[in-house]
């Protein structure tokens, strides 16, 4: 049966078989949940390297120092690109964009399934770095060479080979979904879906997809390149080296070439992640606190232009490698000024609550945990964007405790918050609320208690990757205290997801049913049926749209929502009669 | 934004998708320019890693073969030819554009051909990717490009499978990796 639309595009019949259905299915919906499923899997995994890594800092000897470089690497490498990455563009993407937008899929359905299965075969690869001999690759999740393919680091004859293939793997992947994303946003909204109508949601997913396919190919190159320099002994990366007495069959390379190809895609890496991350913030805090989002064109702007800045900031990770002091100043500055689209947006999300209906809701109990982690963490970028306050900090906790707390924890309870939002939509249940408002606590209390604590080891000067601090004469004991204490909370946190994952599986199951829309929101995709049938808008036509997605609490009117589709008053009818 | 109870606004017109299919700009091409864009990304980065190790003072220049003006050239005819294959097409002469189309296929394998027999001559002569630098960025810029145009080629057989649909596309990529392969040249030669 062909389902009517607005566009040429057409999308295929409903599969019936199993297989076609919940495995090779090309139906946005299915892929976003097994990008979902498959990040938080691969998450945990990242999850248990950390607890390995915050034993041995504890009790040093519980780990050796290569096996500790490469809980290090590895728990990096998943968290950022596999977990992150992964979740937020694959996840949240491929859900929300036709949905929010009253598509009935994505552009090219068939490279959206592909999308997963190389992402999918890109995380096997690297999982099978735990399996081969010598184990996966310690070079820190930097890969900087001449170490990463040097002997002597671990992971020299097979981890880092299957690393590097993983990332060639995965940035095909991301091409390919974000080629999906991009093209599904510029082609495919529904009729009355002008770009400035859009949910924010689906701007921060948007902008990030352009970074992606900008920022990934650098990558892509850099890896190419060491590939070539670990297989065939070419010289890009690697100068004469003589190692053992012995010399190596390099010669001329740059190894600051790599930190230069590694932060051109790494640094818009980190807004990859945050971008849609507040893109979905932005629609909780407006949803539960029953109030249009302020400033929405200033919160679009402020996407766009953290994202063109996030391209000339890079360097600002290689002070400490040598630069000219000119340089230094240029990128110093360019990083400073990301602060001011950073604080619009803060503003326009407290000025959104303030005086709101604020809903307590768990969706915005961790929306509010992204503000304050976020504002936490960006305000100690501002010491470190700065050279001169780089230089001494850049090698400690100080600078771990800044990016996990702002890009590390605040991306992930905004990922939490998500889920919390948009379960019910995907499954048709409700998450336990009494779980969920436990996994808020520990959470929140507990990463603030792991990470916090961590700027002060760093002015201390406790130097981050070292395995053990035995023996280092100006680590006082109470700093031993403290990362005792550290890790016992780190067990905790971790344990906490439990109660998280069971509420993800006790909830698909047992979970109260869903109404359409549970949260009374006015964008689009609750506005659909629960969980949404396949082509999304069932046999009618989908929804046309008059008005940007915020229209909560309209003065005069009965509901405290009007839906983006809900048709407007014909002149004529008093305000009190509501829409039609 | 949008009030409700004022005077109504009129009901919109056209598509949010700015025009998004039936009267628009064509899906297939919105996906090419994207990817484009992607692949521009990937060559600035190749081109600017390659510019500045040239600058470094212990560079050594490669042999050029003069095979890769013979290549050049391929790739050149390869484009024409299926720009007036995908004309023709456009124009509803699927009967016509079929030989244009293939002509225009079977010159770029020619110029893949030709860039693997150029390979070959620099390995006779000794230039190993290793050891060189001049060398290895060779072997790998021709490498990327190569397997860029060979995804081209697998697309252009699914067009022509499918009645010539995605020609145009096909097309425009082509031309796309004739100006890369022009610039890469430029390059190598300037090098």
């Amino acid at each position: 049966m062909e389902l009517p639309g607005y566009h040429d595009h057409r999308i295929g019949p409903e599969p019936r078989s199993f297989w076609t259905r919940y495995v090779f299915s090309q139906d946005h919906k299915v892929i976003a949940l097994q990008y979902t499923v498959t990040a938080l899997l691969v998450g945990a995994i990242g999850m248990v390297l950390s607890w390995a890594m915050r034993l041995e800092l504890a009790f040093p000897g519980t780990l050796d120092p290569g096996r500790y470089y490469q809980a290090m690497t590895l728990h990096g490498m998943i968290m950022v690109i596999y977990l992150l990455t992964a979740l937020l563009l694959g996840g949240f993407g491929n859900f929300l964009i036709p949905l929010m937008l009253g598509a009935r899929d994505m552009a090219y359905p068939f490279v959206n399934m592909l999308s997963y299965w190389v992402y999918l075969l890109s995380v096997l690869v690297l999982l099978a770095s735990f399996f081969v001999p010598g184990g996966p690759t310690g070079a820190g999740w930097t890969l900087y060479p001449p170490q990463a393919i040097t002997r002597g680091t671990p992971g020299y004859d097979w981890g880092i080979l299957l690393m590097l293939v993983s990332l060639l793997l995965f940035i095909v992947a991301a091409t390919m979904g974000g080629l999906n994303y991009v093209t599904t946003v510029l082609q495919l909204r529904t009729k009355g879906m002008t770009l400035m109508r859009m949910p924010l949601a689906v701007w921060g997913i948007f902008v990030a997809s352009v970074m992606a396919l900008l920022a990934f190919p650098a990558l892509f190159v850099g890896c190419v390149m060491m590939l070539l320099d670990r297989t065939l002994h070419t010289s890009f990366f690697m100068p004469a080296v003589i190692q053992f007495g012995q010399r190596l069959p390099y010669e001329g390379g740059s190894p600051l070439l790599w930190q230069h190809l590694f932060w051109y895609f790494g640094h818009p890496e980190v807004y990859i992640v945050i971008l849609p991350a507040m893109g979905l913030i932005s629609e909780l805090v407006s949803v539960h606190a029953r109030k249009p989002i302020f400033g929405y064109r200033a919160m679009v702007l402020s996407l766009v232009a953290i994202a063109a800045i996030s391209f000339v900031v890079w360097a600002h990770h290689m002070y400490t490698s040598g630069m000219n002091p000119y340089f230094g100043f240029f990128f110093a500055t360019t990083t400073l000024i990301v602060a001011i689209p950073s604080a619009i947006k803060t503003y326009n999300w407290l000025l959104t609550l303030w005086r709101g209906k604020v809903q307590l809701t768990v969706p915005l109990l961790f929306a509010i945990a992204f503000l304050n982690t976020f504002v936490v963490g960006g305000l100690t970028g501002l010491f470190l964007g700065n050279v001169i306050v780089d230089f001494p900090l850049q090698d400690t906790y100080f600078v771990v405790a800044h990016f996990h707390m702002v890009m590390g924890v605040a991306a992930i309870v905004a990922i939490f918050g998500g889920i919390y939002h948009w379960y019910p939509k995907a499954t048709g249940r409700m998450l336990n609320e009494t779980l969920g408002r436990l996994h808020f606590w520990a959470t929140f209390v507990g990463t603030y208690l792991i990470f916090f604590p961590m700027h002060f080891l760093g002015l201390l000067g406790m130097p981050r990757r070292y395995p053990t601090f035995e023996g280092l004469t100006f680590v006082p004991p109470s700093a031993h205290a403290l990362n005792e204490f550290i890790t016992a909370v780190a067990l905790l946190v971790g344990l906490s997801q439990l109660l998280f994952g069971f509420n993800l599986v006790y909830s698909y199951f047992r979970g109260a049913r869903a109404p359409d829309n549970p949260w009374r929101a006015a964008t689009l995709e609750w506005q659909a049926p629960t969980p949404p049938p396949h082509g999304n808008w069932g046999p009618e036509p989908p929804p046309v749209v008059y008005r940007w997605a915020y229209e909560y609490s309209p003065p005069g009117f009965p509901e405290d929502f009007i839906p983006q589709n809900a048709p407007p008053v014909l002149a004529g009818g008093g305000a009190e009669e509501g829409y039609a | 934004m949008p009030r409700v109870g004022e005077k109504p606004p009129a009901p919109p017109q056209g598509l949010g998708g700015g025009g998004g299919g039936k009267e628009g700009f064509p899906l297939p091409h919105t996906g090419l320019l994207v990817l484009l864009a992607a692949l521009t990304s990937l060559f600035a980065a190749l081109v600017s890693a390659y510019v500045v190790r040239m600058g470094l003072p212990d560079w050594r220049s490669l042999p050029k073969p003069p095979l890769l003006w013979l290549n050049t050239l391929l790739l050149l005819l390869a484009s024409l030819a299926l720009e007036r294959g995908a004309r023709l097409w456009e124009g509803g002469a699927l009967r016509e554009a079929r030989p244009w189309a293939r002509a225009g296929g079977a010159l770029g394998l020619g110029f893949l051909a030709g860039q693997l027999l150029a390979w070959r001559l620099l390995l006779g002569a000794g230039y190993a990717p290793a050891g060189n630098p001049a060398g290895a960025f060779f072997y790998l810029v021709t490498g990327l490009h190569g397997l860029h145009l060979l995804g081209g080629g697998v697309a252009l057989a699914w067009a022509l499978a499918r009645d010539g649909r995605g020609l145009r596309a096909c097309a425009w990529y082509w031309h796309y990796l004739l100006g890369v392969w022009l610039l890469l040249f430029a390059l190598l030669l300037g090098s």
